[in-house]
Order: C-alpha cells, then sequence, then structure tokens
C-alpha cells in the first residue's frame, strides 16, 4: 500500500497521491455534466447519488466529494507526522546520552501503551521544545522560528481527532482553513525543525 | 482600411456562435414550454387518481405556480401539487428539466420521506432523437435510486400510503 512505511512516508506523496483523486473526480464530474447535456442514463461507474441530479446538484455533489478527498489527506499528513515522531522517539531511549533522550525514555517508560505518549501537554514534542530552550548556539530569532514549527503541528491535531472520531463535534475553525497543502507544509516545516535541532545539538539525525 | 484576416476569423467565428446561441434558445424555449405541460399533464393524471378521495372530501389537491431557473432553461413557472390529508401534506416540487438520466424531475415529500419523480425514456438506447417522445414517468427511491419503477396508479397508491405513513 501507498502509505504503510511511516519511516519514510513523506507529505509530498501524499500530496500527489491527492492530486491523482483530485484529477480523478475532475473526470468524474465532467462526465457527470456530459451526461446531464445528453438527458444519457447515468454511467454505472458514477455515484447513485447523481441519479436524476441537476447541473447545481452535480457541481455541489462533487465539491463535497472534493472536501471528503481534503480531509482523508489531512488526517494521512497528520496520522503520518504521528507516527513519523513517535518512531523517532523510540529510537532515542537512552536514559543517559542526553536531556531529551532521557525525557523520552522516561515518558515512554510511564505510559501504559507507546501511544498513550502525548506529542504536546508535556509529551514528546514538548520534550524537543525544552531540548531547544537549552541549546546556547542559537540567536533568539532562529530558537522562535523553529519552536514555532515545532508548535504548529498542534492547531491541526485537532482537526485529526475531530475527524478520527467521528466528527461528533463541532470545530472552532473552518475546515477549509486547513487545506492538504497547508498541513503538508506544516508537517515539512516540523520535520526541518527536529532536524536542525538535532544537527545543532550533535544528537542521531531525526527519522 | 481592410480588415486583417485574423480580425475576419474572430468576427466570422463570433457570428456562428450567435446562430448557434440563437438555434440553442430557440431549442431550450421548446423544451421548456414541453416539460411545463409534462408536468401539467402528470398534476391532472393525479388529481384523476386521487378523485374519489377528493370528492368525498377525504384529502385535497391544490396547485400552485412556483418559479424555477436552470442554466439552459433560464427562469420559467411551472405547476406544483399539494396533497392535504388531515394536518400532513404531500408536496410534489417540480426541480428541474435538465437533469442527468432523463427530461425532468419532481420531489415527492411527504410526513414519512421522499422519492423523486424522474421522466425518463423506458430505453435509454432508442435513437437519440426518439428518447424524449417515449419518456414516461418513473420512481426513483433514495436507497435505491437507480431503479426506476414506473408510476402508475397502483405504484402512485402504494407511495401515497408508504409517505403518509398509512397501514394495511
Amino acid at each position: 500500500m501507498l502509505f504503510d512505511q511511516p519511516e519514510t512516508l513523506e507529505p509530498d506523496d501524499i500530496l500527489d497521491w491527492h492530486a491523482l483523486c483530485t484529477a480523478g473526480l475532475r473526470r468524474e464530474r465532467l462526465d457527470a455534466h456530459t451526461c446531464l447535456e445528453s438527458s444519457a442514463p447515468l454511467p454505472s461507474y458514477l455515484a447513485n447519488a447523481l441519479v436524476g441530479a441537476t447541473n447545481t446538484e452535480i457541481d455541489r455533489y462533487f465539491k463535497s466529494c472534493q472536501q471528503e478527498l481534503d480531509l482523508s489527506a489531512v488526517l494521512t499528513l497528520i496520522a503520518g507526522a504521528e507516527a513519523r515522531i513517535r518512531l523517532d522517539a523510540q529510537r532515542r531511549t537512552h536514559p543517559s546520552a542526553n536531556t531529551l533522550a532521557g525525557r523520552l525514555t522516561f515518558l515512554q517508560s510511564q505510559a501504559v501503551r507507546v501511544w498513550g505518549v502525548p506529542l504536546y501537554k508535556g509529551g514528546i514534542l514538548d520534550a524537543w521544545k525544552n531540548h531547544v530552550g537549552t541549546l546556547t548556539n542559537l540567536s533568539p530569532r532562529e530558537r522562535s522560528r523553529i519552536l514555532t514549527a515545532i508548535g504548529g503541528l498542534k492547531d491541526v491535531l485537532r482537526v485529526r481527532h475531530w475527524v478520527a472520531h467521528g466528527r461528533y463535534w463541532q470545530l472552532n475553525r473552518n475546515i477549509e482553513s486547513y487545506p492538504p497543502t497547508t498541513v503538508a507544509q506544516t508537517a515539512t516545516s516540523l520535520y526541518a525543525a527536529l532536524r536542525e535541532v538535532a544537527n545543532y545539538s550533535g544528537l542521531m539525525a531525526f527519522a | 482600411m481592410h480588415p486583417s484576416k485574423f480580425e475576419e476569423q474572430v468576427k466570422k467565428h463570433v457570428e456562428s456562435l450567435k446562430k448557434l446561441g440563437t438555434e440553442n434558445a430557440a431549442d431550450w424555449d421548446e423544451r421548456r414550454r414541453w416539460w411545463q405541460q409534462k408536468v401539467t399533464q402528470l398534476l391532472d393524471i393525479i388529481d384523476k387518481w386521487l378523485g374519489p378521495l377528493i370528492q368525498d372530501k377525504t384529502v385535497t389537491f391544490t396547485r400552485s405556480t412556483d418559479s424555477i431557473t436552470e442554466e439552459a432553461l433560464g427562469e420559467y413557472e411551472v405547476q406544483s401539487g399539494l396533497v392535504q390529508l388531515g394536518t400532513k401534506q404531500l408536496h410534489l416540487r417540480p426541480v428541474a428539466s435538465v437533469i442527468i438520466g432523463g427530461f425532468g424531475r419532481i420531489d415527492v415529500d411527504g410526513p414519512n420521506g421522499s422519492v423523486m419523480f424522474i421522466l425518463s425514456a423506458p430505453d435509454p438506447h432508442a435513437p437519440r432523437h426518439l428518447l424524449r417522445d417515449s419518456a414516461a414517468w418513473f420512481i426513483s427511491h433514495p436507497k435505491q435510486r437507480r431503479e426506476l419503477r414506473p408510476l402508475t396508479k397502483e405504484t402512485f397508491e402504494q407511495l401515497f400510503t408508504d409517505l403518509f405513513g398509512i397501514d394495511g
């Protein structure tokens, strides 16, 4: 399967898949409009929901499909980032190696399940942020940029929870403020920041 | 000064578009009238099917005029129907003529659910110019939208009891 290797999964791989599916949706939408113009029966490969659909209903239906596709891509992007961060944390479990490794080892030893360790709220990414605070060779500007990138995932995690738990509550922000490209950028910036921190501190490279 | 070849080409193109537009407009005018008639005819038939119940005042069947706007047909008026049974109502609202898989659609909403009436050719593989002439009304249920059942007095009566929630 496309996305079952979290160690090497890059946001761009997910965006490629998203672009492919978007192109497919555009083609199906075009087919539906062609069908409408010729009063032809609905082909079997088009959704049942389009039987008897008007011009406006076709567009509304495909817009909803696009939104669902965007959400799937966003969920995959965030889940991919989470897996990557957790796998990296598992590789750093050497209590005495450095403060970051010590904190990550402690967090994982306290959790009943490895996925139970939070990312923020005193979890893995907060451990990284605390580690950034100990680095003396960073300018205030660089420090602020890196901390912003590490903290960037926090906002989009809301979307991950909302989608993964069946969307039974109201999101504070419109879902369209989290397009896949923006979420991919958030993940890419986070990976780059963690690589930089590892490099500055002479730690094992971020996975 | 004579127009250049390019200018002539563009002007000729615009003229052909105008001609095509006029022809299409005439086609769509005819289509709109045909569709308005089909809706009125169907409401007449339903009126007839409900005749005995209307006469003894068990139900009332009223018609009104709705305004619809479609990209191809423009804005036009069409009849809609309302069946009143006690405090409950069944609405028959024409939605559009230009639809996928047919030549028109009426949405039917009752207290117990909704269906669509679709005006469609029974044989979709018939020659294209014959498709519209053979069009008849079918019922499409939300859960089985592709399974079009012919709209007859019997299927309408079944639908009526289903949508009003009238038990056997």
